[in-house]
């Protein structure tokens, strides 16, 4: 969210527990891949990229803006 | 806070299922080497692909995707990462500083507990999971010896108290977390090392800082 999406700390921890809420709130009936839906996941990350990305959902990871600074790094992990 | 206006360099990692050895990033930035593009969900999908959270996710061509699951199980402090990356796209270049920001959690995300899941997968897939988090725990502290002699240079912020009985679906805790963190900053030792942290960051003249080089060796036992 940071990184790629160039968003605010205040942004993207609001944005952080709406999703925590939205999906994990319900768990699956039954044990199949996983606990929680993915699918649910899915809709929640791609809402925020297309509020943050640019208007598209679709957005590539690559980011061919050309204001690439290429000085520092930053690694995410949820 | 103000958006970031700048492209930061970033990157995710996720393991292809049948090769969880070496991690795969999913980049923000071009290198010059064969690399995998995706879209910014499917990265997302693909690093928080938790096994017993969620499903796996196939990214790559049609009829030649490839399985992804969380990349924690492959590189839970993905610092050496870091500083392969530094050293791809700038070979000759210096680093002035390194933060590494835990999640406050002791174990790998996503690692059963044994008496819980152990039906649900295979024994030798929970023995390897387990092998592999254990290893990257011990290369990372291997790691972050070579920083003793760089003081100045690698900061390492994680809350240690009060995050361990928390687990990643319990939404409900969010405010635990504020809480427990909060805590953690107003520590002294921490309160000197964030204002450290901060003037190194804001720092504008140009430091003479570390050769990625020097940095990049493989770590010594």
């Amino acid at each position: 969210m940071l990184g790629r999406l160039r968003m605010s700390t205040d942004d993207a921890l609001q944005e952080y527990t709406q999703l925590a809420r939205f999906v994990f709130e319900e768990k699956k009936w039954k044990f199949q891949d996983g606990l929680f839906k993915a699918t649910k996941l899915e809709e929640a990350i791609k809402k925020i990229v297309k509020k943050y990305g640019g208007g598209s959902d679709t957005e590539d990871m690559l980011d061919r803006r050309d204001d690439s600074l290429c000085k520092r790094w930053a690694i995410y992990h949820f | 806070m103000k958006p970031i206006t700048q492209h930061l360099p970033s990157f995710v990692c996720a393991v292809a299922a049948n090769h969880i050895a070496t991690p795969t990033l999913f980049r923000s930035y071009p290198v010059p080497r064969t690399a995998v593009n995706c879209q910014i969900w499917q990265a997302a999908r693909a690093t928080t692909a938790a096994p017993t959270f969620f499903k796996r996710i196939q990214i790559g061509r049609e009829n030649a995707e490839v399985d992804y699951i969380d990349g924690a199980l492959g590189c839970n402090n993905p610092v050496q990462q870091v500083l392969e990356e530094a050293q791809l796209t700038h070979q000759s270049g210096r680093v002035d500083c390194i933060l590494s920001v835990g999640t406050g959690q002791p174990q790998t995300v996503g690692l059963p507990e044994p008496d819980h899941f152990q039906r649900l997968l295979p024994l030798d897939a929970v023995k390897m999971l387990k092998q592999l988090a254990t290893n990257s725990e011990r290369a990372a502290e291997e790691f972050e010896k070579r920083f003793r002699h760089a003081p100045g240079i690698y900061f390492r912020l994680n809350v240690e108290q009060g995050m361990q009985g928390i687990t990643l679906e319990e939404w409900k805790k969010l405010g635990d977390v504020t809480a427990h963190t909060n805590q953690y900053l107003q520590k002294e030792r921490v309160s000197q090392e964030v204002d450290h942290l901060v003037n190194v960051l804001a720092k504008t003249s140009a430091s003479s800082g570390v050769a990625i080089a020097e940095l990049s060796m493989q770590p010594t036992s």
